[in-house]
C-alpha cells in the first residue's frame, strides 16, 4: 500500500475542512500541531492500490507568517515536504486567492488547484474555466462546491494526476541572479521558494537550511539595501496572480450578494448591535436550557452507581471514597460535557457563517479603547457562559500578548456556574432586588476585567497590535461539521482538564475526611479555621464558608453543595437494587430527552429573570451566619477570586505554568481586595 | 503629471481610492498584501463602525475587509477616475 501525504493549502474560509470532510466521509482524526492548541485535522482515504493522507493546514494569507497559524502552516510543508499539495481557492476572489497559488508554484511540489465555492461565485456573475487554468499553470484543476459535493469526486483523481506546476514568476534580473545563487546551494523541493523568501524575510530561523547558507543570504542581501525588495516580489507575483483570475475567469461581473445587502441592516450600528445582542442572549439559553437536563441525568447516573456500591455493604470510608471522591470526580469531568458541547456549536455556527466577524467590526472601537482587536470581544462574552472555551476562542486573535491579555479578563467574566451561588445570596441577603444586584455583580467583574487589560497594557512591553480582517460572506455552516468540529473540542477539553479536574477532587476529598470527616477537625476544617483571621477582615467568621471556597475551585458550583454539607450535614446514601437503579437511570434517561425537547420553545420565549425562593434550611441557616455586608463581600469573593480548575488548566495549556499560576495569584489579590472595599463600604452604609 | 494622494482614512462613504503604497512596512504590511490591498487594487468605502471606526472597505469589487481609521493612515491612495 503505498502512502501518499497531501496538504491542503491556502486563504481561511475557503472550505478546505469542508472539502476533506467530504473527501474522507468517517475516517478523520483530530489531534493539534506539536507544541500547540490548534487544532491538526487528518483524514485516510483509500484509493486504488494507494492510500491517502489528507492534511488540513490552517488557513494562510501568506507563507511568510504574521500569526502563529501561519507559522505552524510553512513549517509544516518545510520540514515535512508533502507528495502533493492541494491549494483550495474561493472562486469568487481569484485575484487575491490566487496570490497563495502563486507562492506555492515556488515550492517545486506537485499541485492540484481546486477552485471551490463556484457556486457562490456564479451567483455574482463570475464563471470560471478550469481547462485554460490547468494549462497555464501545468496542473490539474477542479472546479467544486464542497458544501453540496459537486465536483468533489473529481478531487481525488486529480491528486494522483498532480504535477510540479511550470514556473510562473520571474522577477527582475538581479533578483533571479541572487536567487539562483542561493538556490543551488538548498537541498529541499522548495528551495526556489525558500531562497526568494530568505532574501525579502529578516527571521532566517524559520528556514531548514544551516548556517552557511543564512550568512550566504544574509550577505547577498545586502547587495540589495536601499531597495524595498518585499515589495519588488510581491508586486510581480500579485501581478501574475491577476494575470491567472484574467486567464480563468470566462465572465467577471459584479453583482450584489446577498451578504451585502443583509450587512446593510446588521453592521448597521444601531440594529446591528441589537440583533448580535439577541442572538447572544440566544445562543446561551440554548446552550444551557438543552444542557441542563442532561447534567441532570448525569447525577441520576452518579446517584445510582454510589446506590449499587452502597447496597455492597463495603467499609463506610471506603464507599466515601469512591463515591464522593472517584465517581464525584467522573462525573463533574463529564458533567462539563453538555455545556461545553453546545457551546462549542454555537461558537462554531458563529464563527463559519460570517457573524463572528461582524460583531468585532461592531465592538472593535470599544476593544480598541484597551488596544484590543475586534475580535477579542468574542472569547470575553463566551466568559460568560465558561471560561474554558473562552480561553482556547483566544486563539482566534492574532497577537500572542492580544490572547494573553484577554485570557488574564475572562476569568472576571462571571461564569454560569457562579450564578447559581450568586442567586443563592443574592434571594436571601437582598430579597426585594435579588436581580439587580446580580447584575451589577456581573457588571463589576466586567469593569474589573477591562481594568486588567489596562494595567496589562502599562506595565507589559509588546508589540503594538494591528487589527485588519475580513468579512467573509453569510454563509450556512453545514451542520455535518459544525456537530463533528464542536465534539472534537469537548473531547480534547475531557482529555486534557479531566485528570486536572479528578485529582482536584480526590485532594479535596482527602482533605475533608482526614484526619477526621466532614468536621472542623478534618484537614479542609483545619486550613479553613487558619483563615479565618484574613477572612474576618470582609465580616467573614465561620469556618465552613471559607471552606466551601475550597472545592469551588475545581467548579463554583460546587460551594453550594459544600455549604450544604458543611452546616446540614451529608446525605447518606441509599443502597439500590441493581433493577431499582436501572429503572432510575433509563427513566433517567428518558425525563432527559423529553426535557431536551420541551427546553426548545424556551430558547426562544420571552425573556424572564427566574427569582428563586429564599433557599430553603440552607437560606435559614447563612441569614443567620452572614450579615448583610458580609454576604455581599462573600459574594465579590466568589465572583472574582479564582478561574476553576479546568480554566486554569486551559490557561496553562495555552499560555504556560508561569500565567496559569499567575492568574490564580491575581484573582486572589483582586478578589480579596475588592471584597475588602466593598465590605467597608457597606459597613458605613449599612451600620 | 502629479496625481494627488491621499490616505485611505480621509476617503469617506462611497468614495473610490485606487492603491499606490505604504507609509509602513513589516508585519502589518504584510498582512494587507496577503489579505488583497495591494498597490494597483481598487478600494471602495462601504461604511463605518460605531464612532466612525472600523472602516468596511470593498476591495476589488470582490472581497470586504475591515481597517481601523488609524491604521488606514498608513495606506496611500489616489482618486479613482473612469479609467481606472
Amino acid at each position: 500500500m503505498k502512502r501518499i501525504r497531501v496538504l491542503f493549502a491556502g486563504n481561511p474560509n475557503t472550505g478546505k475542512s469542508t472539502l476533506i470532510n467530504r473527501l474522507s466521509g468517517s475516517r478523520i482524526h483530530v489531534s493539534n500541531w506539536t507544541g500547540t492548541t490548534t487544532q491538526k485535522i487528518t483524514a485516510i482515504v483509500n484509493y486504488g492500490d494507494y492510500t491517502l493522507e489528507l492534511i488540513d493546514l490552517p488557513g494562510v494569507y501568506d507563507f511568510l507568517p504574521t500569526t502563529l497559524e501561519e507559522e505552524i502552516a510553512i513549517r509544516e510543508i518545510l520540514n515535512n515536504p508533502p507528495d502533493v499539495i492541494v491549494n483550495v481557492v474561493d472562486a469568487s476572489h481569484l485575484e487575491r486567492d490566487f496570490h497563495i497559488t502563486v507562492e506555492l508554484t515556488e515550492m517545486g511540489i506537485p499541485m492540484v488547484v481546486v477552485l471551490n465555492m463556484v457556486d457562490e461565485a456564479r451567483s455574482r456573475g463570475r464563471d470560471v474555466d478550469t481547462e485554460a487554468l490547468s494549462k497555464r499553470l501545468g496542473v490539474p484543476v477542479v472546479a467544486t462546491v464542497a458544501r453540496t459535493g459537486e465536483g468533489v469526486d473529481r478531487v481525488l483523481e486529480a491528486i494522483m494526476d498532480s504535477r510540479k506546476p511550470v514556473p510562473v514568476v520571474k522577477y527582475d534580473e538581479d533578483i533571479e541572479e541572487a536567487v539562483s545563487q542561493l538556490s543551488s546551494l538548498i537541498d529541499h523541493p522548495s528551495r526556489r521558494w525558500i531562497a526568494v523568501s530568505m532574501l525579502i524575510y529578516d527571521d532566517l530561523d524559520l528556514f531548514p537550511v544551516n548556517d552557511e547558507i543564512k550568512k550566504r543570504a544574509r550577505e547577498l542581501k545586502k547587495k540589495f539595501e536601499g531597495r524595498d525588495l518585499l515589495l519588488e516580489v510581491e508586486g510581480k507575483r500579485l501581478s501574475f496572480a491577476r494575470e491567472l483570475a484574467r486567464i480563468t475567469y470566462v465572465v467577471r461581473e459584479n453583482r450584489q450578494t446577498i451578504t451585502h445587502k443583509l450587512d446593510r441592516v446588521l453592521l448597521n450600528p444601531f440594529f446591528g448591535s441589537i440583533i448580535m445582542l439577541l442572538l447572544l442572549i440566544f445562543s446561551f439559553r440554548f446552550a444551557f436550557f438543552l444542557s441542563s437536563p442532561w447534567v441532570d441525568f448525569i447525577s441520576t447516573v452518579e446517584e445510582v452507581l454510589a446506590g449499587w456500591l452502597a447496597s455492597t455493604g463495603m467499609p463506610s470510608l471506603l464507599l466515601s471514597f469512591l463515591v464522593d471522591g472517584i465517581i464525584a470526580g467522573v462525573g463533574t469531568v463529564i458533567s462539563f460535557a453538555p455545556v461545553l458541547f453546545l457551546f462549542y456549536m454555537v461558537i462554531s455556527f458563529i464563527e463559519q457563517s460570517g457573524i463572528l466577524a461582524r460583531a468585532a467590526f461592531l465592538m472593535d472601537t470599544f476593544m480598541g479603547a484597551v488596544g484590543l482587536p475586534g475580535k477579542g470581544f468574542v472569547p470575553l462574552i463566551m466568559g460568560f457562559g465558561c471560561n474554558v472555551p473562552a480561553v482556547y476562542a483566544t486563539r482566534t486573535l492574532e497577537s500572542p500578548r492580544d490572547r494573553l491579555k484577554v485570557a488574564m479578563m475572562i476569568p472576571f467574566m462571571s461564569c454560569s456556574a457562579r450564578l447559581p451561588v450568586l442567586v443563592l445570596f443574592a434571594s436571601i441577603f437582598f430579597p426585594k432586588n435579588p436581580v439587580p444586584v446580580v447584575l451589577l455583580l456581573y457588571l463589576l467583574g466586567v469593569i474589573v476585567a477591562f481594568i486588567t487589560a489596562f494595567l496589562m497594557d502599562r506595565f507589559i512591553k509588546g508589540g503594538t497590535s494591528f487589527s485588519v480582517f475580513e468579512l467573509p460572506p453569510y454563509r450556512i455552516p453545514p451542520l455535518r461539521t459544525i456537530i463533528f468540529h464542536s465534539w472534537m473540542r469537548t473531547l480534547d477539553f475531557l482529555r486534557g482538564a479531566g485528570t486536572v479536574i479528578l485529582l482536584a477532587v480526590i485532594i479535596v476529598w482527602f482533605m475533608l475526611n482526614f484526619p477526621e470527616p466532614y468536621s472542623e477537625h478534618s484537614l479542609f476544617g483545619l486550613i479553613s479555621r487558619s483563615l479565618t483571621g484574613v477572612f474576618s477582615l470582609i465580616g467573614i467568621n465561620d469556618w465552613r464558608l471559607i471552606g466551601s471556597l475550597i472545592p469551588g475551585f475545581i467548579a463554583k458550583e460546587v460551594i453550594i453543595g459544600s455549604l450544604a454539607v458543611s452546616y446540614l450535614g451529608a446525605e447518606p446514601i441509599h443502597a439500590l437494587g441493581l433493577l431499582e437503579g436501572l429503572k432510575m437511570i433509563v427513566g433517567g434517561f428518558y425525563q432527559a430527552v423529553i426535557q431536551t425537547f420541551a427546553s426548545i420553545p424556551a430558547v426562544f420565549g420571552i425573556p424572564r429573570f427566574q427569582v428563586p425562593v429564599s433557599g430553603g434550611p440552607l437560606g435559614q441557616i447563612l441569614s443567620s451566619v452572614l450579615d448583610t455586608p458580609s454576604a455581599l463581600a462573600y459574594m465579590v469573593f466568589v465572583l472574582l477570586y479564582t478561574p476553576c480548575v479546568a480554566t486554569v488548566a486551559a490557561l496553562k495549556q495555552e499560555f504556560g505554568k508561569r500565567w496559569a499560576i499567575l492568574s490564580i495569584a491575581y484573582q486572589l489579590t483582586v478578589a480579596f481586595l475588592m471584597s475588602f472595599i466593598i465590605y467597608r463600604l457597606a459597613v458605613m452604609i449599612h451600620g | 503629471m502629479l496625481k494627488k494622494t491621499f490616505s485611505l482614512s480621509s476617503l469617506k462613504i462611497g468614495d473610490c481610492g485606487r492603491v499606490v503604497d505604504f507609509l509602513i512596512d513589516g508585519d502589518f504590511r504584510r498582512k494587507l498584501l496577503g489579505i488583497g490591498i495591494y498597490p494597483g487594487v481598487r478600494l471602495r468605502i462601504l461604511r463605518t463602525g460605531p464612532f466612525g471606526n472600523p472602516v468596511e472597505v470593498l476591495v476589488d469589487d470582490s472581497l470586504f475587509v475591515a481597517v481601523r481609521r488609524r491604521e488606514a493612515r498608513n495606506i496611500l491612495i489616489e482618486p479613482c477616475n473612469e479609467k481606472n
